[in-house]
């Protein structure tokens, strides 16, 4: 089995983004980037199949500018066996869609002819969600999103739902899986895996090159911090809940 | 030093002993009457200068004797400090204001009351509690409504009583690195920081509190409010400085209650690596190899041996030991820069070089943020986890690296017939040791047979070599009667008591504390 997996460069998931000057995207100068924390857990996940001898090869791939490059070193060391890079210089965190991502996968998915390709469950910077479910859409195969345990041998998944979980059963391969938090620990980069993704392949080419027409993206109109918490007040009773509750929340 | 000097040193290092503690703690005896008119003096002062009465002046429950103010009464191992009880309790003053300050420090002169000045109580030498219930606790926790960090002078004013990870904090949001990071960062004060001259992990790198202190407010033993250094500019040579009286003071010549520090623009990339090495030898190559191949770039180096870390796995637990292995010692590499293509890479490069030359047998490099605080996270667990595993017995010393493994087992050889065992971790990087012996409950427990053992054999051994008693946790009332012998030597003392004498004319505070500054016939 060839499992294809996605990796993102994203702002790192502990720094504090400051919005920028022009209001229109966030200050992303100077700023400590790293992998998708839900990328990080789909390739740990490749990684394991890889070793339990269910996959044969887990191929990286990585839309993003120069630096991408990085993120796709960091997939190699945790085990991945070569890179794909596509390289851009639209702001993946926001000129560049969900939709437009999951067409150059799919060109991508063409290409390489993947069993399964496993993606993060949304992105911690645009936080869509989307581009799992549209790439599957896009390449006419089964997806399961959110998926907190895969079991290729049953094919079933067991996937997050509001309330709980929820095990499905896909029809076969190829599918799309996205990961969610509890589908595994991510282990760390060992200095022998470092050095050795050191020569591992990575394939760089444009979103030209692929020959993907990218879809319109969203227009963003502006970017604000949220406001400040404030601090929760005690009601008298019940009677005052429900007044607050319809009259100052509006929420009932 | 001659055979009867030692002999008297000896003698009175003894007295460490816990029993005989006790016994003069006895002595230390206050009246329920005096304490309630002290305390009845303390709310009025609170209540002139506009205080929260019931939240500045703890009384103590003589009655009850209830474990409430047990906690700024005792350090947190439980090793120092007194409980209250039945009849026995200290009075505990929590002002928020220097003026409340000043007014409290009056009264005790007046009333010839002892006051212990406390910060975040989190320190490892019992400089910050009462040795006796006739002492008054005057912690600074709630002086913390400053926080102004001027970013034109590179300067942040802060209350004394400013926990150090918000002043962290508060300085990372601007894009700016305080200089001092210690472990207890959580609880401890920046005032406390500064009375006992902390280092931390950025002490290589960004310099000691001596270095960093631009200016500080204080109330001087004799009730005067002293404020010192604290020019907006920070190269300011105003000739004499009273600032460095402070540094290190622990509390015997003033309680500081506004601190000015020097803060650093923050790096904007941080790689951490952790690697396992087999030998003392290897440690040591590592540490000069970081030097060499990538100098101004490290920020920590720090090593924890395998037996701590099997402590901290043991006894804290929690995840992210991922990479703990079967090597003897654990070296932990982090490098901090301004360059975001390359700073990575020469991190890689020089793991990749110590790897080939078969220094480094195993590790792992940190992919985000997130690993880096993990595996920092182990390293700062090593004081918890050893607190945890029954009797511990603490050395801080400064040692040159390679006296580090020979004074290790010559250590190990001493408690090894008492069950103890010895665990390391320390600062490579300035290096600052911390020994730490540890005794299982089921073998023991706490026993002074461990301080006889190590004590002052350990202390002599260290300054014969060239090294300090004390890197980084004080003097506190562990170490006080080394100050003269061992430390400071007697002319040396004799100044330090005639600042003493200046600074707290009746001796109130910190009585107890540098037990050399004590008249010598008490």
């Amino acid at each position: 089995m060839r499992v294809l997996v996605g990796v993102k460069r994203v702002v790192d998931y502990a720094v504090k983004v400051r919005v920028a000057a022009d209001k229109k995207a966030v200050d992303l100068a100077n700023v400590k980037m790293s992998m998708n924390p839900f990328c990080e857990i789909a390739v740990e996940e490749a990684v394991r199949l890889k070793e339990a001898k269910k996959a044969t090869e887990v191929i990286a791939v990585s839309i993003g500018p120069k630096a991408s490059a990085e993120t796709l070193r960091t997939a190699l060391a945790m085990g991945a066996d070569r890179g794909i890079h596509i390289t851009t210089d639209l702001r993946t965190d926001q000129e560049l869609g969900s939709l437009s991502v999951a067409k150059i996968l799919a060109k991508v998915a063409e290409e390489e002819s993947p069993d399964a390709i496993i993606l993060g469950k949304q992105s911690i910077d645009g936080d869509f969600g989307c581009t799992g479910s549209m790439l599957a859409s896009l390449m006419d195969v089964p997806q399961c999103t959110f998926a907190a345990k895969i079991d290729f041998d049953a094919s079933t998944v067991e996937r997050e739902t509001d309330t709980g979980t929820e095990i499905v059963k896909f029809p076969g391969l190829p599918a799309v899986f996205t990961a969610d938090l509890r589908l595994n620990e991510p282990r760390y980069a060992t200095l022998p895996n470092i050095m050795k993704a050191k020569k591992k392949k990575i394939d760089a080419k444009s979103i030209e090159d692929l020959g993907v027409e990218l879809s319109e993206g969203n227009e963003v109109l502006e970017v604000f911090e949220p406001p400040p918490r404030e601090a929760g007040i005690l009601v008298e009773d019940v009677d005052g809940l429900v007044d607050k509750l319809k009259n100052e929340a509006s929420v009932i | 030093m001659n055979s009867r000097k030692l002999t008297l040193l000896y003698q009175r290092i003894r007295v460490h002993n816990k029993y005989q503690q006790q016994q003069e703690r006895r002595r230390h005896y206050c009246s329920i009457e005096r304490v309630k008119k002290l305390s009845a003096q303390f709310r009025r002062i609170a209540s002139e200068c506009g205080e929260d009465v019931e939240a500045t002046v703890l009384e103590p429950d003589l009655k009850g004797g209830d474990a409430s103010l047990d906690k700024y009464t005792t350090c947190w191992r439980g090793k120092w400090g007194v409980k209250g009880g039945e009849g026995r309790g200290n009075i505990v003053l929590r002002p928020s204001t220097t003026e409340c300050v000043r007014g409290f420090v009056e009264l005790c002169n007046k009333e010839g009351a002892k006051v212990v000045p406390q910060g975040g109580n989190t320190g490892l030498v019992g400089g910050g509690v009462p040795e006796g219930y006739d002492e008054v606790v005057l912690s600074t926790v709630r002086l913390n409504s400053v926080m102004s960090l001027d970013s034109s002078t590179s300067v942040i004013t802060l209350s004394s009583g400013v926990i150090l990870s918000d002043a962290i904090r508060h300085c990372a949001d601007l894009g700016m690195l305080y200089p001092v990071d210690i472990g207890s960062k959580g609880t401890c004060n920046v005032g406390g920081n500064v009375s006992s001259n902390a280092g931390g992990i950025y002490f290589t790198r960004f310099g000691s509190i001596r270095d960093n202190l631009v200016g500080l407010t204080a109330v001087t033993g004799r009730g005067d409010v002293l404020e010192v250094g604290g020019c907006a500019m920070r190269k300011d040579s105003k000739g004499m400085d009273l600032r460095q009286v402070f540094v290190g003071g622990e509390g015997a010549f003033g309680i500081i209650t506004m601190v000015k520090m020097r803060v650093w623009k923050k790096p904007t990339t941080r790689e951490v690596a952790v690697v396992g090495v087999g030998g003392w030898e290897e440690v040591e190559r590592l540490c000069e190899r970081a030097q060499e191949r990538m100098g101004g770039l490290v920020s920590a180096v720090e090593v924890m041996d395998r037996r701590v870390l099997e402590l901290v796995k043991e006894k804290v637990g929690g995840g992210g030991m991922g990479w703990v292995g079967g090597a003897r010692y654990y070296v932990l590499v982090e490098t901090m820069g301004f360059d975001d293509e390359r700073d990575r890479e020469t991190l890689e490069r020089f793991l990749e070089e110590v790897m080939e030359e078969g220094t480094v047998e195993d590790g792992v490099m940190a992919k985000g943020e997130e690993e880096i605080e993990a595996i920092w996270g182990v390293r700062e667990s090593c004081g918890v986890a050893v607190n945890r595993a029954g009797g511990s017995w603490k050395y801080d010393v400064s040692l040159e690296l390679r006296d580090w493994e020979e004074v290790g087992r010559m250590v190990e050889e001493k408690v090894r017939g008492l069950g103890g065992r010895l665990v390391i971790w320390g600062h490579l990087g300035d290096r600052n040791v911390h020994f730490n012996v540890v005794r299982e409950k089921e073998d023991g427990g706490e026993g002074s047979d461990i301080t006889d053992a190590i004590e002052p054999w350990l202390y002599e051994e260290v300054i014969r070599r060239g090294g300090s008693v004390s890197a980084e946790h004080g003097i506190g009332q562990c170490k006080g009667d080394l100050m003269e012998e061992l430390i400071v030597g007697e002319a040396g003392m004799e100044y330090l008591r005639g600042i003493k004498q200046l600074f707290d004319p009746n001796h109130i505070l910190n009585v107890g504390r540098n037990k050399t500054f004590r008249e010598r016939d008490k």
